[in-house]
């Protein structure tokens, strides 16, 4: 798995991974720890481009809400209680993670895995950086 | 004929692993929607053994695919501690995912992508986890 990053600009600094390849057990560290550096170097709006991976596991889906964790604990707008009964209700959606451009496959993993029920997920690039 | 695959148990096999189910799979004229279904039950099932079953110990893996009428067979054979997957309780998926017990989520995905998972503990006393997924 490769992953380059750019910088965009929506209503605030976005930082967008492009991810290349399948994101598995073997690889999902990579992605975190490319996102621990971003956040650690200030970074506090992340897009996950997945236009370019064919494969998502259940190990993949566990590092994205790691990094969905590590932001949100930077985000002082809401607590633990809070976010808990918005994930009941279905009624959150984070506003700091979003996912852009995955395949159908890919797509059908983040609904059975019930991540889609607090990302945002968009089929266009632009419109994900303008929605931050 | 049935297709066989020997691996060592590492996370670095896993994309191997994939392949060879979808080799096999477009071979026995899978469509490409059953087959991204069951490459997904695979390729948990396999990290499930090599995480929570060897644990990082040294291990191998057998996979068996095989086209018994009109569903397609995939068996996978190891000798880590004997554990029956199909026990796990299903995930709620509405706690957070730190929150839930270990291995549930690819049990979870197991379960979605395919339409039967039974588990048997083999004569020789090898785990074998058997996915069943019809071609149509």
């Amino acid at each position: 798995m490769e992953i380059t990053v750019s910088q965009e600009q929506g209503r605030v600094p976005v930082l967008v991974f492009h991810i290349v390849g399948d994101i598995d057990a073997d690889t999902s560290e990579q992605l975190e720890t490319k996102a621990r550096e971003a956040i650690d170097s200030g970074s506090r709006y992340i897009l996950l481009d997945l236009a370019k991976v064919q494969y998502i596991s259940s190990w993949g889906i566990r590092g994205i809400s790691i990094i969905f964790t590590w932001l949100r604990r930077l985000d002082e707008g809401e607590d633990d209680d809070t976010l808990s009964a918005g994930l009941k209700s279905g009624k959150f959606k984070a506003c700091c993670l979003k996912l852009a451009n995955p395949s159908k496959q890919v797509r059908e993993v983040l609904s059975v895995s019930g991540i889609d029920m607090f990302l945002e997920i968009y089929d266009d690039l632009k419109k994900a950086v303008a929605s931050f | 004929m049935a297709s066989r695959l020997s691996i060592s148990a590492e996370l670095k096999n896993l994309q191997e692993i994939r392949q060879f189910i979808d080799d096999t799979g477009v071979s026995l004229q899978a469509s490409r929607e059953v087959l991204d279904a069951l490459i997904q039950a695979v390729d948990e099932s396999a990290t499930n053994i090599i995480i929570h079953g060897y644990q990082g110990t040294p291990g191998r893996i057998e996979i068996q695919m095989d086209l018994e009428g009109d569903v397609l067979v995939v068996r996978l054979k190891d000798q880590a501690p004997n554990f029956d997957p199909t026990q796990i309780p299903p995930c709620d998926l509405t706690v957070r995912l730190e929150e839930r017990r270990s291995g549930g989520l690819g049990m979870h995905m197991i379960r979605c992508f395919t339409d039967e998972v039974t588990y048997r503990i083999t004569p020789e006393g090898s785990n074998e986890l058997t996915l069943r997924k019809t071609m149509r």
